[in-house]
């Protein structure tokens, strides 16, 4: 027997970890927003990587069994069973997803909010969308106020603009439902 | 097949057992048809809304189950090894999912797979929900930069009209209004 069941082991026990990680996030975020009811797709998503990470738990736990004076048999067969390269393979690529996906941890509360934070969302893209328009018919008068000479008209556009401009960047940048602003989430295209 | 002999196993004494890894075999499959077939149908969801590459949550979850419904996939075949060759990895699988405990976990798995498969008119809502996320986060950096650029020049337009410098108030409207359009 190879000692690549080690790598399949190794993967594996990086899903358990993985798995329980996201399913205790889920657990947590499910509990907060009362959803277990409500969405059942934010549940079956816990269960999925609950148990998930309770079977990979199982693999690593048969491979390891006989250190426990039990089975060796069953060690045997599990460590001969992760030795196959298609196995080790894809149990590496399955980590591999499974550590991107806890990557995107901070996008979770997704799965946990459902549909009112979706229809939150759209509607403030809706909002955000049309509020330039505003910011844009104040620039324009002040300029065409100047033009014309009159600085007081100019200078009440002016703060009309930078009012509107104000709202929409609170709006925006407003620390509500699930969108905290975390250090480093938001960088400069340009520089200032 | 020498290692699992020399553990007191082998395919003949395998064969006057009953073939309970039948079990195991089955609940992996459930598992595997039923992960594939959700990440196949999130995988349609994403294709059809357009932003693969801006939705890396539907994206990640997709992968999550066609990842693990895979690795069900290669569990239930190498049971089946045995029926084309004698392959000591077929038999070691089989020996594997004799495990009550594994049916347990698989049992549950696959019932989590078909709850969720159950849930797939509401996968287009929630790879949306995901798409306007990103959309909203984007919208944060135009924010920002709506505050480095447009505020900025109009409080310098504001100040220069007040200090009575009418090119001044022009040169920062102008700016304003061009970066605004950016």
């Amino acid at each position: 027997m190879s000692g690549a069941w080690w790598l399949t082991v190794g993967a594996h026990s990086v899903l358990v970890v993985g798995y329980a990680w996201i399913a205790a996030i889920l657990f947590i975020g499910n509990t907060n927003a009362k959803q277990w009811r409500a969405n059942p797709l934010a549940t079956a998503t816990f269960l999925i990587f609950a148990s998930c990470g309770l079977g990979h738990g199982l693999h690593v736990y048969h491979a390891f069994e006989e250190m426990l004076g039990l089975h060796s048999s069953s060690t045997v067969a599990a460590r001969l069973a992760m030795s196959d390269p298609l196995l080790v393979i894809w149990s590496v690529v399955t980590a591999a997803v499974a550590l991107w996906y806890l990557a995107l941890r901070g996008r979770l509360h997704l799965v946990s909010a459902g549909a009112p934070l979706c229809a939150d969302l759209a509607d403030r893209a809706e909002r955000a969308a049309a509020m330039r328009g505003p910011i844009d018919a104040a620039i324009d008068r002040a300029q065409a106020a100047l033009e014309q000479g009159d600085g007081e008209a100019a200078l009440v556009a002016l703060d009309e603009a930078l009012r509107a401009s104000r709202d929409t960047i609170g709006d925006l940048m407003g620390h509500d439902r699930g969108m905290k602003i975390r250090a480093g989430d938001l960088r400069r295209r340009t520089s200032a | 097949m020498v290692m699992l002999a020399a553990a007191g196993l082998d395919a003949d004494a395998l064969a006057t057992q009953p073939p309970l890894w039948w079990v195991g075999f089955a609940l992996s499959t459930i598992t595997a048809i039923s992960f594939l077939a959700i990440g196949w149908r999130l995988a349609s969801s994403l294709r059809g809304s357009g932003h693969i590459r801006r939705n890396p949550l539907a994206l990640a979850t997709g992968a999550i189950f066609i990842s693990c419904g895979g690795g069900h996939l290669i569990h239930s075949i190498q049971m089946l090894y045995l029926y084309a060759t004698a392959s000591s990895v077929g038999l070691a699988a089989r020996v594997h999912y004799m495990d009550w405990h594994l049916w347990l976990v698989d049992g549950f798995t696959a019932i989590a797979g078909i709850l969720y498969w159950a849930q797939r008119r509401r996968f287009p809502g929630m790879v949306r929900g995901a798409a306007l996320y990103e959309d909203l986060r984007e919208r944060k950096q135009d924010a920002l930069e709506l505050n480095d650029t447009v505020v900025q020049n109009l409080n310098a337009a504001r100040l220069s009209l007040r200090a009575g410098d009418l090119d001044g108030a022009r040169e920062g409207l102008s700016a304003a209004r061009q970066r605004g359009e950016m």
